[in-house]
């Protein structure tokens, strides 16, 4: 029940605002923004939109990586939100319902509105000739475990918000950037200096990135992720996420326990 | 116009945006150097390309007025809007000061973060990526980064007034104005790759000036690359700032008055 409620407060918060086609457009424009702006990056070196390897790599990449941007863009945001904007923190946790449950359903909503704009940049891709071979059980398996590393990077990031003041409002996009950078998301870890590709290697969103290449373009291109099986990526992923999720969840806790002791639940920092 | 209270209301602004970054150091970590990883990626995509090394500096200068533009949406456009869902705005409106020098106090308050932010992300250019900047002409480089400023704040004030007038709304335009305005001003790469789009392009201020300074920081790329000259542009943004400062004067009259007579100004949460 409380899962529900907040999959509906999520949809409710980010959609009421305004008619569903505008939403649909709202929440379309970004990704298609993000992508153009890497296909434009593509077009000034190479001179040229379509063919190409590393097109591919950049184009399913950002793709993706919207849902882990814009998932964790609003789960960054809930706990400024909640606690600043709506003032309601305090009354959420004196509610009957647990505040970790209500972040998962929010998480929940958010990464399933993520993937309309996906799909509309999967669409645009036959414009720029994606040599498609989707798997379709493969990328199933993809979405789940994909949601699974998004909410333990959304939980470590509530965790640490319960603690600091509010900034700005990109916290979780910041955030996000990690992933960005370090898990072949728009360029083959390979290009990264030896220190962070090894690093890369610890992050369940590596293994994601590559098990979202495997099953949409049916292949690895990656040097490094190459040398892994199918297999190999999606059972390394599965560990390394069951270990997020138990660092994140700690985390959480910790921080949860802090923000009460401290009586920071209802801080408002209005810089 | 007493100017030494708009001048104290100013610094009032100015000084928990300061003092708050001192006082909560976690911004550094979040607002600098978090979104210098995006950044870097980047310039890992141009690497993995082959891409020329200028390309990489063009990324470096985008950044900087990247996070100029964030701080003008987050900072200055969705503030009043903030302030009025905080309760602030009452206090701000029943005070004897211009409204304007609490937008100007918010605007250095601002700066003075993002600033830090920019050092970093030119340093980290240089020692990290081994960006080399050839400075054609330091006062015109200065001048066109001062200039730019002031449009693309006078821009963040003219925001300011309207998302005010609307709710939530505003929140989520703030939103759709951060990666597809990256693209259409070039953040990433040289802005005349878009044809006839980059003329669209330059109603945004730091379009212009990231445009200008680039020619004047890679000059062997200025004759490829560059939209018009950088004189040019520096007259376009000086028309720019004065037109946003007026206009924003305006509509934060209007958005008052509007205010005032439908009794919004105090209404949260819509």
């Amino acid at each position: 029940m409380a899962i529900r409620s907040s999959l509906w407060l999520e949809y409710q918060i980010e959609a009421n605002w305004t008619s569903p086609v505008i939403f649909i457009l709202y929440n379309t424009l970004k990704p298609v923004g993000g992508s153009l702006l890497l296909l434009a990056m593509y077009y000034v070196v190479t001179g040229g939109f379509l063919g190409g390897e590393g097109l591919y790599f950049l184009y399913i990449g950002n793709a993706f990586y919207m849902l882990v941007a814009q998932t964790l863009f609003s789960v960054g945001w809930i706990i400024h939100d909640d606690r600043e904007h709506y003032q309601t923190m305090k009354y959420l946790y004196i509610s009957p319902l647990s505040y970790f449950t209500y972040l998962m359903g929010r998480s929940a909503m958010r990464f399933l509105l993520s993937l309309l704009p996906l799909s509309v940049l999967i669409g645009l891709g036959i414009l720029l000739k994606i040599p498609y071979r989707i798997e379709i059980l493969l990328l199933i398996g993809t979405f789940f475990l994909g949601w699974i590393f998004v909410i333990s990077a959304g939980l470590l990031l509530s965790g640490v918000n319960m603690l600091t003041a509010r900034h700005g409002n990109s916290i979780g996009q910041a955030f996000s950037g990690i992933f960005y950078l370090f898990s072949g998301v728009v360029f083959p870890i390979h290009v990264l200096p030896g220190w962070a590709s090894t690093a890369a290697l610890g992050l369940p969103s590596t293994y994601w990135f590559s098990l979202v290449r495997r099953s949409v373009l049916g292949k690895e291109v990656d040097s490094i992720m190459s040398g892994f099986t199918t297999g190999d990526v999606a059972v390394r992923l599965i560990i390394i996420s069951v270990l997020f999720f138990v660092i994140s969840y700690l985390t959480f806790r910790l921080a949860d326990y802090l923000a009460r002791k401290k009586g920071i639940i209802d801080m408002s920092t209005t810089y | 116009m007493n100017v030494m209270l708009n001048l104290r209301a100013l610094k009032g602004r100015a000084y928990p945006r300061m003092i708050g970054a001192v006082r909560e150091p976690s911004w550094m970590f979040w607002d600098t150097f978090l979104p210098i990883l995006s950044m870097a990626a980047y310039i890992y995509v141009y690497r993995s390309l082959d891409a020329p090394k200028e390309f990489e500096g063009f990324v470096v200068l985008g950044g900087v007025m990247t996070t100029y533009w964030m701080n003008v949406l987050w900072g200055m456009a969705s503030q009043l809007y903030w302030e009025k869902e905080t309760a602030n705005l009452q206090l701000y409106l029943a005070a004897p000061m211009s409204k304007m020098s609490i937008l100007a106090g918010m605007a250095l308050g601002g700066m003075f973060s993002t600033s830090v932010r920019c050092i970093s992300i030119i340093l980290i250019g240089i020692v990290i990526f081994k960006v080399e900047f050839v400075v054609t002409s330091v006062g015109l480089l200065l001048g066109i980064f001062g200039v730019t400023l002031v449009a693309l704040y006078g821009m963040g004030m003219v925001f300011a007034s309207l998302f005010l007038m609307w709710g939530r709304e505003a929140w989520h335009l703030n939103m759709i104005m951060e990666e597809p305005i990256y693209f259409l001003s070039g953040y990433s790469f040289p802005v005349k790759a878009l044809g006839s789009l980059s003329a669209f392009a330059t109603v945004i201020p730091f379009t212009l000036g990231l445009d200008a300074m680039r020619q004047l920081t890679f000059p062997s790329m200025a004759a490829q690359w560059g939209l018009v000259s950088p004189h040019l542009e520096l007259g376009i943004l000086l028309v720019m700032s004065i037109t946003l400062l007026y206009v924003a004067r305006l509509s934060l009259d209007r958005m008052e008055r509007m205010g005032r007579s439908k009794g919004t100004l105090t209404m949260r949460w819509q």
